[in-house]
């Protein structure tokens, strides 16, 4: 592949994407699609922020956080403890982005010291000391003032997540394609070799762990405004990790398209299982997760190319 | 008051050692992280829970057959998921190991809920409530027996690693798979046996927590981070440390509660967890 | 020992440093002395320290004690990623490319975060260029770093380190496993690094092609420095001869 090609390929992609955009925000003007589409639109939107999310420090750094849930969770707490106490909606979202900033500044930073595995489990450990501490402390319920059922219909949570995950996308696309990611690439490949030419790991971990933190965050807030009613210690369990970080790993490990892939089968998968089997859904995404990292490391967009490139040596 | 929170830390320390020791034994023979471990106490003491119910076998009676059981799941485990990992360059073993076993935490925990309801299960045996007073301290009669059970187990694992041959081959290759490969000792079989007695080794911890605790198909994660936390206190893959890691924990915490309250027990630990993983990532008592 | 000043102003300089490894002592108090633009060869045996005397100097190991001065700063003890930036650039015996990148970019990294930087990364891109050219790598270009052979590796390693705009030069055993071919190649991009005024530091295992063109060689010996002088010096002094008796290698 030349550089003109790739720069053809790079360019089909915005169009693709700008399509795919065009018609989630034309889709609920111009059809009626009804309540359940746009809950299920709106999962998969929160599904794409959060996979890439963790794709972030997980895929482009090759850090598996296991602690994602803590972020999200303080997202929805802090959203909806700012909003109930009389602050403006947006700024309250606004307010959970920048409170799980200061989350992953106070027990993030710590972990950056860990490598590999120590990172993994200690992420997991403080999380879960956080979900334990958060559901001693708040144990009920927490309510959205009454108002808010009037200024928020269901199109707007779909539109707003649906924002969110457009921005998402964009700052990822951005970082990874600017020097920034040049360095992550670098640090995850060799770390030593990458501070032999100047890169500094620990800088650049953070960096992305922090932008990874204050997406993870705004997905909460806008969870939030979605949902009205919110039991914190439900919204700090694994499972918020573990459902992006599936959706990584089964869609393609550092690579933007991959999570998007990855929340697309995620979601169709426990939507069509949801209806028959429940949570037994979880049992085929494991055992389909479990495949895919034995027999294809990098997901379905590694096969997508291998298949390309299968057809094209054929041809 | 003080020697009775001593009591139970060393209780309840020496029932984590047991929850962790099969979790430290797979790291140390094939320096793999198996998340799932928790899943799999989860699920022997759902074996001791049935055995008990539907045959009325005593709990601490169907030691051997949850023991016997979970071996054979292990070789399962092993053969469908530990094998192929085999496939991987040694440095990406490790992080795709905990993959997988977050993998299998899925499928186990969600088979479990859909086998056995997610209702919670415990044992109620005749002699649950039993208390002895021992020097003035009140006593659990099961937890005096889990302690008893625990001393047997961790016994004789020990007797199988230094006396017999299939032990001394594990414990040669926990130190170098490349060296007892090259004495002719067939590493693929340690693995396979070490393996059948890590999960083995859950499956007995999962009997002393149904009978101490109660169990349900998502609470493995909790047994889980407990056996991390205890292999982290005792240095990776440090088998003889765990007791002692154990013990360490089960004080602390005991501490924590008396401090901060009941609700903030496992806060305790897991904080802990982190700043000796952040500061002492050999371990406690590693030298 | 003391460090000899030799021909002109050291641009390098190692004070007494020491590295103990629990009860080993892998560098035992050397010292020695670099002058700007001349080839500082490093040879000894197997286990004699070079490469952590390396790792010492490039911020990849704390030493216990002593000094190290670049370019009139004490960088002692610095962690590695500012040592590259105050200008001193390495390469690794065990050649560490990076992997999924291709062989241009993992030039480019080198460019972006170097000595000197360039602003964007569209300069870095075009500043890239000649260090392809230098070290003969053209025709990779798209090749995925990970996949090159041992040659194309270490013309990587010295390209990417290059990139960097070092003020000097280390290269840890860049000759090792190649042919004679493929080493007289190396040596002609030595003397013509030397001739655009670069300073090195060399480590070598291939004795003859080492004393063929350092300026100054140092010989250490279980973590001492046994011996210091020209090459014409070096082979004739008895203790190096004695060091490398029945000791295996390609000279």
């Amino acid at each position: 592949m030349n550089e003109t090609d790739k720069s053809r390929q790079s360019f089909l992609a915005y169009i693709v994407g700008g399509v795919v955009v065009l018609i989630f925000i034309l889709l609920p003007v111009s059809m009626n699609v009804g309540r359940y589409v746009l809950s299920l639109l709106f999962t998969f939107f929160i599904y794409i922020v959060l996979s890439q999310s963790w794709n972030l420090v997980g895929g482009y750094t090759g850090q598996f956080n296991l602690g994602l849930a803590a972020y999200f969770g303080s997202g929805v707490l802090s959203c909806s403890i700012f909003y109930s106490s009389g602050i403006n909606p947006i700024l309250s979202l606004l307010a959970a982005g920048f409170v799980a900033i200061a989350l992953a500044c106070i027990i993030g930073l710590p972990t950056m010291r860990l490598r590999g595995v120590y990172f993994s489990i200690g992420t997991l450990a403080l999380a879960e000391a956080l979900r334990l501490t958060v559901t001693n402390l708040w144990p009920t319920s927490l309510y959205v003032p009454a108002t808010h059922y009037e200024r928020f219909t269901i199109l707007t949570n779909y539109y707003m997540a649906l924002g969110l995950a457009v921005f998402t996308i964009i700052v990822v696309h951005l970082m990874v394609n600017s020097r920034i990611g040049m360095a992550l690439t670098a640090i995850r490949d060799d770390e030593d070799a990458a501070k032999s030419m100047g890169v500094s790991p620990t800088k650049h971990k953070v960096t992305v762990f922090v932008v990874s933190s204050f997406l993870a965050g705004l997905a909460g807030g806008v969870f939030t405004l979605f949902r009205g009613v919110i039991t914190p210690t439900f919204q700090f369990t694994p499972e918020w990790t573990f459902g992006p970080l599936v959706a990584a790993c089964i869609g393609g490990l550092g690579t933007i398209v991959g999570p998007l892939l990855g929340s697309v089968f995620f979601v169709i998968l426990q939507e069509i299982f949801s209806q028959t089997l429940g949570k037994m859904h979880f049992i085929i995404t494991g055992i389909l997760f479990i495949l895919v990292i034995l027999f294809l490391p990098r997901g379905l967009v590694q096969s997508a190319t291998t298949i390309r490139q299968l057809f094209k040596s054929k041809l | 008051m003080i020697a009775q929170i001593i009591m139970y830390g060393v209780i309840i320390g020496i029932f984590y050692a047991l929850v962790a020791v099969g979790l430290s034994l797979l790291f140390g023979v094939m320096k793999y992280m198996n998340i799932a471990h928790g899943s799999f106490v989860v699920i022997g003491g759902y074996i001791s829970f049935w055995l008990f119910n539907l045959l009325g076998i005593d709990p601490f009676l169907s030691i051997p057959f949850v023991l016997v059981i979970m071996f054979v799941i292990g070789l399962i485990v092993y053969g469908l998921v530990f094998s192929p990992l085999k496939r991987f360059a040694e440095g990406q073993r490790l992080g795709n190991s905990m993959l997988i076993t977050f993998g299998l935490i899925l499928v186990l925990d969600n088979l479990v809920a859909f086998l056995w309801t997610s209702d919670v299960k415990t044992i109620t045996a005749p002699y649950s409530g039993q208390v002895i007073q021992l020097l003035g301290i009140r006593v659990p009669f099961t937890s005096l027996g889990v302690i008893g059970v625990t001393f047997a187990i961790i016994g004789i694992l020990h007797l199988f690693l230094s006396r017999t041959y299939i032990g001394q081959s594990i414990k040669a290759t926990a130190q170098d798979w490349e060296a007892a490969s090259l004495l002719g000792i067939n590493i693929n079989r340690t693995y396979l046996i070490a393996c059948g007695i890590s999960v083995a080794l859950a499956g007995a911890a999962g009997t002393a927590v149904v009978l101490m605790y109660s169990i349900s198909p998502y609470s493995g994660l909790e047994w889980m981070l407990i056996s991390m936390i205890v292999l982290v206190f005792a240095g990776l893959g440090k088998i003889r440390e765990v007791f002692l890691a154990g013990l360490a924990l089960g004080l602390l915490e005991q501490l924590g509660v008396f401090l901060l309250g009941g609700h903030y027990r496992a806060v305790v630990g897991l904080v802990l967890f982190v700043l000796i993983l952040i500061l002492r990532p050999q371990g406690l008592f590693a030298k | 020992m003391e460090a000899k000043v030799i021909f002109g102003m050291p641009i390098l300089e190692v004070d007494c440093v020491r590295k103990s490894f629990g009860g080993l002592t892998a560098v035992n108090d050397v010292s020695c002395a670099v002058p700007e633009g001349k080839i500082f060869g490093l040879i000894g045996p197997n286990g004699s320290g070079k490469t952590t005397l390396f790792n010492l100097i490039t911020g990849f190991m704390k030493p216990n004690s002593g000094k190290v001065r670049f370019d009139g700063e004490d960088i002692t003890g610095v962690q590695a990623q500012r040592i590259c930036k105050a200008g001193i650039a390495r390469t690794f015996q065990l050649s560490k490319p990076f992997g999924t990148m291709t062989v241009f970019d993992n030039i480019v990294v080198g460019r972006l975060y170097g000595n000197e930087p360039a602003r964007s990364l569209k300069r870095a891109r075009s500043e890239s260029e000649e260090y392809m050219l230098l070290t003969g790598l053209e025709n990779k270009r798209r090749v995925t770093a990970g996949t090159l052979g041992l040659v194309d590796r270490r013309k990587l390693e010295v390209a990417r380190a290059l990139a960097t705009r070092p003020k000097m030069l280390f290269l840890d055993e860049m000759m090792a496993g190649l042919n004679h071919r493929e080493i007289e190649d190396a040596m002609v991009l030595l003397r013509n690094l030397k001739n655009a005024g670069m300073t090195m530091m060399v480590v070598e295992h291939i004795m003859k092609a080492l004393l063929a063109v350092s300026d100054h060689v140092m010989v250490l010996c279980t973590g001492r420095k046994i011996a210091e002088g020209t090459p014409k010096e070096i082979v004739c002094n008895e203790q190096v001869i004695e060091a490398y008796l029945g000791e295996d290698h390609d000279a």
